[in-house]
């Protein structure tokens, strides 16, 4: 707790070693990003604190695990050297696993393995690179490269080569299209928990992180990797909607709203505007809200998955979660008056401006799948009579909703209350 | 125009694949999966080798483009085929029925079947999702360079 406290504490100034200046950003994008990892920090306590461990498991390793991953991620969030990351996903990456091996000893050798291929083809971009301009640090990346353009001219292939290592490891990290098959595996164990530590903890730590080098560092280059990113945002979306719908009986909503989700985000980023991360960085809070918010609506009503389907029949019983219930998908979905719509309003113009009418209409298509989902959701919900399904009345949970809730609603009603903080963080890039 | 050596690895990474299948062979209709796998992999040589050395035309163009999309769609079935997937294999239960004979009396079969690997894939351990990994990779790769 005192180490979490000195950390957080960082956040708002403390005077940082002189040695860790050069190498890590203690700017308005870890400002924003740590909020985020804290938050979801603290709503991830919330729903532990509910959950049934295996034997052998307590709250308190849980937290201790949860708690080291999230210090390591505050300072990912803030890092811009190569090495540094590596070595700090790689220490993210060993205590995840040992938290999914607390659960699904299988699972987490899965997770493990899989990570560290994908640690191994970034390694193989960023030693290339490496090569290419001699600097590990994002800043004397880009400028080396600038100068090598003056004095040597364009460089050969191995710059694209090695940009898009590093790209396709990221994106595999963060389960884009085509690489996120992987993310399955979760959904099959049905483990709500360890999916949202995953997806709304460690995954915005390594998109901070990711923002940081496309954006920063080989923005320049960005004919050379910008195509990954508009590939696997424009498939996310449509393949993550067309999916919902195709399979709806599957009942696999988390997995390919998830994919929606992070391909909206990854818009924002192949984007490569001021304006088009502004409005990514305005959508992950209420992607973020969102998420949780459904994620506890579902513990509460014991269910190891987004079933839409079983809990919109019993979603009544309880009023305030029947309304945060409508409030969170409707955000989802991105009606107006919610967080869902200005964060897609945000993105869809700042996407539109800077000329990415591609990325916009794989939006708008996603958008409307997920429309064309939930109606028949929402349909069940209110049409359904009150009954009395048997419902987890932990009050961590509803305190969870409940703050998630109210985030969202009152980001939905009044924008501006974050907007300050996002045009920051977006201005801690420069462009 | 191409650099013919990333076609031979390619060419030859496909034709180890479709050995492997061969060697580790579990049944009859593997046999059948290494031996297609063979023979697309010998298909993409040529048509790589074609197109390197041919003036650029579009038929030339259009007959690697066509490899390549059939590059893509042999990953599915190697991950499938791959020796050690053999957790619920329902790829081969349709194909024990022999190819010969394997057909889609309509689109909602196909669907069901892409349904399936789908499902499989999304399932799959880590053995099958680093080979798609890796083979995605060199698709992108190969995308860049060309």
């Amino acid at each position: 707790m005192a180490l979490w406290l000195i950390l957080t504490g960082s956040l708002f100034g403390l005077a940082s070693p002189e040695f860790l200046n050069k190498n890590f950003a203690w700017d308005s994008l870890t400002l924003f990003f740590s909020l985020v990892i804290l938050t979801s920090t603290f709503f991830a306590c919330l729903l532990g604190y509910s959950y049934s461990f295996p034997s052998g498991v307590s709250y308190r390793r849980f937290l201790l695990l949860v708690f080291s991953i999230s210090s390591l991620l505050l300072f990912l969030a803030g890092t811009q050297n190569l090495l540094y990351f590596l070595v700090l996903w790689t220490l993210v990456g060993l205590l995840f696993f040992l938290l999914l091996h607390e659960f699904d000893a299988r699972q987490a050798w899965n997770y493990l393995v899989l990570d560290l291929v994908s640690s191994l083809i970034l390694l193989c971009g960023v030693a290339f690179l490496y090569g290419i301009t001699g600097a590990l640090n994002l800043t004397e990346i880009k400028v080396n490269l600038v100068v090598d353009f003056f004095t040597r001219g364009v460089p050969g292939k191995i710059l694209p080569v090695s940009l898009d290592l590093i790209s396709i490891g990221l994106v595999f990290k963060l389960g884009l299209f085509p690489f996120y098959f992987w993310l399955g595996s979760f959904h099959k164990a049905g483990n709500l928990l360890l999916y949202s530590i995953f997806s709304l903890l460690i995954r915005p730590g390594l998109l901070a992180f990711a923002m940081r080098f496309w954006l920063k560092s080989v923005l320049i280059y960005q004919e050379d990797w910008q195509h990954i990113l508009f590939i696997g945002a424009a498939i996310s979306t449509l393949w993550g909607g067309l999916a919902l719908l195709l399979w709806r009986k599957e009942n696999r909503g988390w997995l390919y709203l998830d994919l929606i989700q992070i391909g909206l985000l990854a818009s924002a980023i192949a984007a490569g505007t001021f304006a088009g991360l502004a409005g990514g960085l305005f959508f992950l809070w209420g992607y973020l809200f969102g998420f949780w918010g459904l994620v506890f609506i579902f513990t509460l009503f014991r269910k190891g998955d987004f079933d839409f389907n079983s809990v919109a029949c019993s979603i009544k019983s309880d009023k305030l979660i029947f309304v945060a219930f409508i409030l969170l998908v409707s955000s989802m979905v991105g009606l107006p008056l919610t967080a869902g719509f200005w964060g897609k309003h945000n993105l869809f113009k700042a996407l539109l401006d800077g000329g990415r009418g591609g990325l916009v209409l794989a939006g708008l298509g996603a958008t409307l799948l997920v429309a064309l989902y939930f109606i028949p959701i929402f349909k069940i919900s209110f049409s359904a009579k009150p009954s009395s399904p048997a419902i987890n009345s932990s009050r961590t949970l509803k305190a969870g909703l409940l703050v998630s809730f109210l985030a969202s609603l009152l980001v939905g009603l009044f924008p501006d209350l974050i907007l300050k903080l996002v045009l920051d963080a977006a201005a801690a890039i420069p462009f | 125009m191409i650099e013919i050596n990333q076609i031979l690895i390619l060419g030859i990474f496909l034709f180890l694949w479709g050995m492997a299948t061969l060697v580790l062979l579990k049944s009859s209709p593997r046999a059948l999966f290494g031996l297609f796998i063979l023979l697309a992999g010998a298909v993409l040589l040529l048509g790589g080798v074609i197109f390197s050395r041919a003036p650029v035309v579009p038929v030339a163009e259009l007959f690697f483009n066509a490899s390549v999309i059939l590059l893509a769609g042999l990953a599915g079935i190697l991950v499938l085929s791959f020796p050690a997937y053999d957790e619920e294999d329902s790829l081969l239960s349709l194909f024990d029925q022999k190819l010969s004979q394997t057909s889609f009396a309509n689109l909602g079969q196909l669907l069901e079947f892409l349904r399936l690997v789908i499902k499989k894939t999304e399932e799959a351990g880590f053995r099958q999702q680093i080979l798609l990994m890796f083979f995605l990779v060199v698709l992108l790769l190969l995308i860049k360079l060309t």
